[in-house]
């Protein structure tokens, strides 16, 4: 069987550790695989591909877990981005969409979109959470977590990053023996951007609301050249970078966003790639109510039919 | 990267290395001449060549010629920084009496070219890896380029023929044994029956011999290498099995978290592997194969494309060239379902391709589910075995490193290795496709394709390629040592301050040199 020879007489088995497990450093002992990962100190590790995969020694509790996944978009993740995916320099930052997926599963999705401020941009962070059963992490104790690329219907081209999870980081893996809740029921912040995600399962009904922020200027590519990687070209580039994020700022504040009633939404489930029917059901003055009227097996990508990249998205329960 | 040393430091390493090899060689007392080429851009390349050279001339002492000099082509496609000014430099301070601008003297000879299947091979070769495409185009021989190409093979052929007529040359040291400034060199030694060494990029100092009495005249340099490597792995290495298996051990572990490392091997963290069984394979497999449309219960066959213009016709392989051989391996994917197919490009596949080959293939099988085509780097070492039940290349160094893990592989050509039994070499293209279709249905049935004896045949060339030909002198600086400016220092400290008395450099030249072994060994392998 291949795999047999895999081990030499010089490799040291993993140690499997126990729960509870809170795994934050690529140098943890639990951490046994990476995958297009760069191991990390303070944080598990950065993804370097176009996908990414960490893989976990957990002894097996023989019951069902729970396990929580931290994940970042900060500013050396976009620079990473942006060196290898070499965006046109006018293209503005765009929200990042990746699939957490767990022993050959979906588990659930992150949307990662970057608060802009008048200096520079803050860290967007998400928290997934997920459920296993105790044959799913059993014998070996290997627990696969991977963010992967999701499906992209042809209306988010433009509206989300191409090579998602390039460059992001996975700060954190929890794992604990299961909970009575289900995962996924927190309620979700405001995404920063134009688009939603309902956690699988989700209410059939349920209040999409609409708050102006201000949009994301273009992302930084670091200089190629032996003249502008030259200490007194980055410093002009400082200058012009910071002129940029003003100049965006102050055009959003003269052509404000105002958060109106949807008039329709775009909706896919992102296990599949199929398009979900969504109705509009009522405006009222906090948002607009929704329903999904077709089937969904995993998260679902909710985006506005009009693109707005001065509008952020929450969704909340309906009262 | 030979502008980028130092002024100050390229002269302090010359004027030390010039003391150093004049109280080092012995006078020579005859005509004797050993020939050392010198055409490659890279330092390191010629440092090795030079110095393997000047450890002969300490046991027959000989002139030192030096061939240099760089042509237009050559320039543009690959070395826009050559210097013959410091090649002349670092030459004459490794102690060279003269040094020959051999691109210079073929300008200006006027032969006519020559229909010698052997000048047209070269020829072909030359262009294709020149003008970086796969096959030569429609009507090449008629192409101004072409021509000039075919009347310079020509003239060179004409000029290493004069160089080794005289009858004094005591051995031509070359870094290549390809394209038309090398491999005429080569062609011209075996003719002339002049011992060949034949010096590698990578590791300390390795090189390959290939003497007249060993040389039956029958296939090319590289075929003739192939079959007494083969010969020395079966009859000094494997018998040895088990007193070197821990070091064997000890190598295939470093190989694989990618420590030691030649110089071409993928490199980053990309290239550790951390799998150590089945059952981690199994997992992290099945998120794999989800990226690439595949599932995980059907055999997944992977094919390494090669540079595709990379020395054509230079060892024995079944197809007529490396982009036929992918090309039609793609077309029999595309016909076999039963399969998964997962088709890599070379990682270096830019410097050798402007016609987008890899792209094109793929593109003629876009419409197929279970083939795939991706970029090398865009997967991960553990990804790749994770998801690799059976290998296939021509003569990719995979042949060598997944058998060592007990992943089979299947090679439609020969390498440097191929003889020592860790792949399956087929000697056909009917074979080649039955051995593929018998590959799949074996793994389908569960049946294992590598065996143990392969696994540790395939550790010890590890062992072998990596440790036991790899001679450990402060003379060549590993591989690595660089940048340009590091190395000269180094070097400057060995030139200036290290007793030359028992050099390995020295002993296992002598070695290798008076037994006439293939392989320059780092220690005696005879029992």
């Amino acid at each position: 069987m291949i795999g047999a020879w895999f081990a030499t007489d010089y490799d040291v088995a993993p140690t499997a550790i126990e729960l509870p497990v809170d795994v934050a450093s690529g140098r943890d002992d639990g951490v046994c695989i990476v995958d297009q990962v760069i191991r990390g100190t303070g944080i598990v590790g950065r993804v370097s591909g176009d996908y990414g995969a960490v893989g976990l020694k957990v002894r097996s509790p023989g019951v069902a877990t729970r396990v929580t996944v931290v994940v970042h978009l900060d500013e050396v993740a976009t620079r990473w981005w942006s060196d290898r995916v070499r965006p046109p320099r006018t293209a503005p930052e765009l929200p990042r969409l990746v699939l957490i997926r767990a022993q050959g599963e979906l588990r659930g999705a992150a949307l990662l979109c970057r608060p802009q401020g008048l200096r520079r941009a803050g860290g967007a962070k998400a928290t997934v959470c997920f459920d296993l059963t105790a044959e799913e992490l059993d014998g070996d104790g290997l627990l696969m977590v991977e963010l992967a690329e999701p499906p992209r219907p042809s209306w988010v081209a433009g509206r989300l990053a191409a090579r998602s999870a390039l460059g992001v980081r996975i700060d954190q893996i929890s794992v604990r023996a299961q909970r009575h809740t289900p995962a996924g029921a927190c309620e979700p912040d405001p995404t920063g951007c134009d688009l939603a995600l309902l956690a699988p399962n989700p209410p059939e009904r349920f209040r999409l609301e609409l708050t102006p922020v201000p949009p994301a200027p273009p992302l930084p590519r670091s200089p190629s050249n032996r003249w502008t990687r030259r200490r007194p070209a980055r410093a002009g580039f400082k200058v012009l970078r910071a002129a940029r994020r003003a100049g965006t700022r102050v055009v959003a504040e003269v052509n404000k966003s105002r958060p109106g009633p949807v008039r329709g939404v775009h909706a896919v489930d992102l296990l599949t790639g199929v398009p979900v029917a969504v109705e509009v059901v009522a405006h009222g003055p906090g948002g607009t109510d929704l329903r999904l009227t077709g089937a969904a097996q995993g998260p679902v990508l909710l985006g506005l039919e009009q693109p707005d990249r001065g509008l952020s998205c929450r969704i909340v329960a309906t009262p | 990267m030979w502008l980028n040393a130092n002024g100050k430091e390229l002269q302090w390493f010359l004027e030390s290395a010039s003391v150093y090899w004049e109280k080092n060689l012995p006078r020579p007392t005859d005509d004797s001449v050993i020939l050392v080429e010198a055409f490659h851009q890279d330092i390191r390349v010629n440092l090795r060549n030079l110095a393997f050279a000047n450890a002969i001339r300490r046991l027959r002492p000989a002139r030192m010629v030096v061939l240099t000099g760089v042509e237009e082509q050559w320039r543009r496609t690959l070395w826009s920084g050559f210097d013959v000014d410091k090649v002349r430099g670092v030459a004459e301070a490794f102690g060279a009496a003269e040094v020959i601008d051999v691109w210079d003297r073929v300008r200006r000879m006027n032969t006519a070219a020559a229909e010698d299947p052997a000048l047209i091979a070269y020829t072909d070769a030359t262009y294709c890896r020149l003008a970086k495409v796969p096959r030569l185009p429609e009507g090449h021989r008629d192409r101004p380029d072409y021509r000039l190409r075919h009347a310079y093979a020509t003239r060179l052929f004409e000029l290493y023929q004069g160089l080794f007529a005289a009858g004094n040359v005591v051995a031509l040291v070359t870094s290549h044994v390809d394209y038309d400034q090398w491999g005429l060199a080569v062609e011209s030694a075996r003719r002339a029956r002049v011992p060949i060494i034949h010096t590698q990029q990578t590791g300390c100092l390795k090189a390959y011999g290939l003497f007249p009495q060993a040389d039956t005249g029958t296939g090319t340099f590289r075929e003739e290498l192939t079959r007494q490597i083969g010969d020395v792995f079966e009859t000094r290495v494997w018998p040895r099995r088990e007193e070197l298996k821990p070091i064997a051990e000890l190598v295939a572990w470093r190989a694989k978290v990618n420590l030691g490392r030649p110089s071409w091997w993928r490199g980053g963290v990309t290239a550790s592997v951390d799998l150590n069984n089945p059952a981690e394979r199994a997992r992290l497999r099945s998120h794999v194969v989800d990226r690439l449309g595949f599932v995980s219960d059907k055999p997944v066959v992977t094919v390494f494309n090669h540079a595709v213009s990379d020395a054509l016709g230079t060892n024995r392989e079944l197809f007529p060239s490396l982009a036929d051989w992918f090309a039609d391996t793609a077309a029999y994917a595309a016909e076999h379902p039963e399969a998964q197919w997962l088709f890599l490009d070379h990682p270096s596949q830019a410097l050798y391709d402007s016609t987008g080959f890899f792209d094109s293939v793929a593109a003629a099988h876009r419409k197929a589910r279970h083939v795939a085509f991706r970029p090398s780097a865009t997967l991960s070492k553990n990804a790749l075995w994770s998801l690799t039940d059976l290998g296939v290349t021509v003569r990719g160094s995979v042949s060598n490193e997944l058998p060592a893990y007990g992943i089979p592989v299947i090679q439609a050509g020969w390498s440097e290795w191929s003889s020592c039994g860790l792949s399956t070499v087929v000697d056909d293209r009917d074979a080649y496709f039955k051995t593929l279709e018998q590959g799949i249905t074996a793994i389908r049935d569960g049946v294992d394709l590598v065996t143990e004896e392969q696994v540790r045949r395939a550790r010890l060339w590890l062992w072998l390629y990596r440790s036991g030909t790899d001679v450990v002198t402060p003379l060549v600086p590993q591989w690595e040592v660089w940048p340009a400016d590091v190395l000269l220092k180094t070097m400057r400290a060995t030139f200036r301050h290290i007793e030359a008395d028992a050099d390995p450099l020295f002993t296992a030249v002598e070695r290798m040199w008076t037994r006439r072994e293939p392989m320059l060994t780092r220690t005696d392998f005879t029992p």
